[in-house]
């Protein structure tokens, strides 16, 4: 029931997202919070999820692995494959050998995404013994090695040591440590760096681009930092309440971006030696996602929009070579 | 931790000299005159004033307190008049049993507390949430002795499964089995109001930690769903419900003097009772004191259990 082409070529697609419907109920409130999107990842490929709070970027991702805690999150429609498997109807068992095998995450806040009470040694043998057929000492070798290759000083010692007892990066690094314990074909990461220091921030990017390149997996990176996606991303999809609105490649988005409210994002990004400029905004908010309004959801926001923005369905639809805009003016500029 | 360890015993000290002034106070507060009570109510007020000589009652307060305090820190607990017999004695035999009785009720409170309360956590707004919720509030509402009371109606004197009262000693020349039969309904009784503040505790502290960013971290690690929930949901929650565990110690020390009086068990709680009914003094002091330091040193225990759970509180 999705009104989407599927945009690359299926067959080589290492993940392919079909018409994913993601609700929550709260109170016998329907919140629609993913609402039929298509997004497939290439081997190799990096793919940037962007969007504002609330957009259902990071409730699409979450989907990936079914980590929606239910109720009140629940799959209701899509598929989710992975070499013919449909993750949204696997059994348990299948789901998870995906699950930090195939498919690892890294999440937004490290300190409460590591298990305060076990020691960070533990934590990783854990994720390897899960998947590979290690014994207790191959498994610390192994997660020593992995402490090195995140660049975590003294390595023995940390994997004696709790979480609380490293610093915000480092506990990143861990995080991104336990990921990578499998050799996973994708990383998920949920605004890895939102959570972080500046400059710490800009370390863990570079570490996110450097083990990339090393070990050629996938990523999906979902931010609602343009920056971040053009240091990282090959391709970028943009999400506005709980639909795909725009897709396309990095570069192609910052020239020339279709969607106006993916205009009006990149146009928030602060640009250096740009001197003392206010900062971009746009006005309002996302719609109440119980109640979507007909037509286009960013009309009320938009700087474009006119009377047929508001009414029936608009379908996302090509738009030049290799690129996706969910609009009817797409490329108008006020 | 080893920090942690001496910070923490030492705090046992000043504790216990708090209970032993207490325990003290307290007899000198109740109303009645226990040489009076000893040589009952036709005794001549010479003989009262040469035996209350005798027991050092004439003395100042302070001045009994102090050698009370020195002669306990000896092992001297004195003699308890009714009985005829040392109240060291006499203490620890009681306590034995009501050890036996208290234990086998912390075994059941805290297995079927914390089962109880991760079973209703995991399956929340399902039937076993809500039939272990009320069965919880119903545990937690009923007075112990009146629970008791019922159970020697039904199980005891109408089904005839149990005995309706005494006691084996566990170590003694009677079976396993036929020690156990005796005390499954006392420590039942016992434990069920505990095991409902454990399973009310332990249910909303695990709801509480499930909802953590860590418990997803460990679904998307690939691993069983019994070990999210059972050592990285249940492992932080527990942290949490040992403290209480141990002030649910208390509880049941409590509750066994009325368990114990209804069951003709003849532990620690019973001999109190009837120790306060004739004003033997010596033996109160030494059983309350008894109970308190084994409270004492309960909480010192769940408090290291604690801190070795969680090595945040090592540091605090």
């Amino acid at each position: 029931m999705s009104d989407v082409r599927a945009d690359a070529p299926d067959t080589t697609a290492l993940l392919a997202v079909r018409g994913l419907r993601t609700d929550f109920v709260v109170e016998d409130e329907v919140y629609r919070a993913v609402d039929g999107v298509d997004l497939t990842i290439g081997p190799g490929e990096s793919v940037g999820l962007v969007g504002e709070s609330g957009s259902g970027k990071t409730v699409t991702a979450m989907s990936i692995l079914q980590l929606i805690p239910d109720p009140p999150g629940r799959i209701v429609g899509g598929s989710i494959e992975i070499d013919g498997i449909d993750l949204v109807r696997a059994p348990e068992r299948v789901l998870r050998q995906v699950r930090g095998g195939r498919i690892a995450c890294v999440f937004q806040d490290p300190l409460t995404s590591l298990n305060p009470v076990l020691q960070i040694g533990d934590q990783l043998t854990e994720m390897m013994r899960a998947h590979q057929d290690l014994d207790r000492r191959a498994a610390r070798r192994r997660a020593r090695e992995l402490l090195d290759a995140v660049h975590i000083p003294q390595a023995e010692r940390r994997l004696a040591e709790y979480p609380h007892e490293l610093s915000g990066g480092m506990r990143q690094r861990v995080m991104i440590a336990m990921a990578l314990a499998n050799d996973p074909e994708l990383l998920i990461a949920d605004e890895p760096t939102t959570a972080l220091d500046v400059t710490v921030q800009a370390e863990i990017l570079d570490l996110l681009r450097e083990l990339r390149e090393r070990t050629g997996m996938s990523l999906l990176f979902i931010t609602h930092d343009f920056g971040v996606v053009a240091e990282l991303c090959d391709r970028v999809v943009v999400m506005y309440a709980g639909k795909v609105v725009e897709q396309a490649p990095v570069e192609k988005v910052f020239a020339d971006a279709a969607h106006p409210y993916t205009r009006r994002l990149v146009d928030c990004m602060p640009q250096l030696g740009e001197g003392r400029k206010d900062l971009e905004v746009i006005p309002g908010l996302p719609p109440a996602l119980n109640r979507i309004p007909d037509g286009c959801a960013f009309a009320e926001r938009c700087d474009v929009a006119e009377e047929a923005c508001r009414r029936g369905t608009i379908a996302l639809e090509g738009y030049g070579e290799d690129r996706l805009v969910r609009c009817i003016k797409p490329g108008a500029r006020p | 931790m080893r920090a942690y360890v001496v910070r923490r015993g030492l705090q046992v000290i000043p504790v216990t000299f708090g209970v032993t002034l207490l325990v003290f106070a307290m007899m000198l507060l109740i109303p009645g005159d226990p040489a009076r009570a000893i040589l009952g109510s036709y005794a001549t007020p010479e003989n009262v004033a040469t035996l209350e000589r005798q027991l050092a009652l004439d003395r100042p307060p302070h001045i009994q307190y102090v050698t009370w305090l020195g002669n306990v820190v000896t092992g001297d607990f004195g003699r308890s008049y009714s009985l005829n017999r040392p109240v060291l004695d006499e203490i620890l035999e009681r306590f034995s049993a009501t050890l036996l009785l208290a234990g086998t009720a912390l075994l059941i409170t805290v297995v079927l507390g914390l089962t109880a309360g991760i079973i209703a956590a995991v399956k929340q707004h399902r039937w076993q949430d809500r039939a272990f919720t009320v069965g919880a509030l119903v545990g937690l509402s009923i007075p112990s002795f009146w629970l008791a009371m019922i159970f020697i109606v039904v199980f005891a004197l109408g089904l005839g499964w149990f005995p309706t009262s005494g006691m084996r000693p566990a170590f003694g020349p009677s079976g396993p089995l036929t020690v156990l039969h005796h005390l499954v309904l006392p420590a039942t009784a016992l434990a069920l109001v505990a095991a409902g503040v454990i399973a009310r505790l332990t249910r909303s502290s695990m709801l509480e930690v499930l909802r953590q960013d860590y418990v997803r971290t460990a679904t998307s690690k690939g691993i069983t769903r019994q070990s999210v929930i059972m050592r990285h949901a249940f492992r932080n929650a527990v942290v949490n419900v040992v403290p209480v565990i141990g002030v649910q110690v208390g509880f049941l020390l409590g509750g066994a003097v009325y368990v114990e009086t209804v069951f003709g068990w003849p532990g620690i709680g019973r001999m109190l009772v009837t120790a306060i009914g004739t004003r033997d003094i010596l033996l109160v002091q030494g059983g309350v004191l008894l109970v308190a330091i084994t409270y004492v040193l309960i909480n010192l225990a769940a408090d290291l259990v604690q801190a070795a759970l969680d090595p945040r509180i090592r540091l605090g």
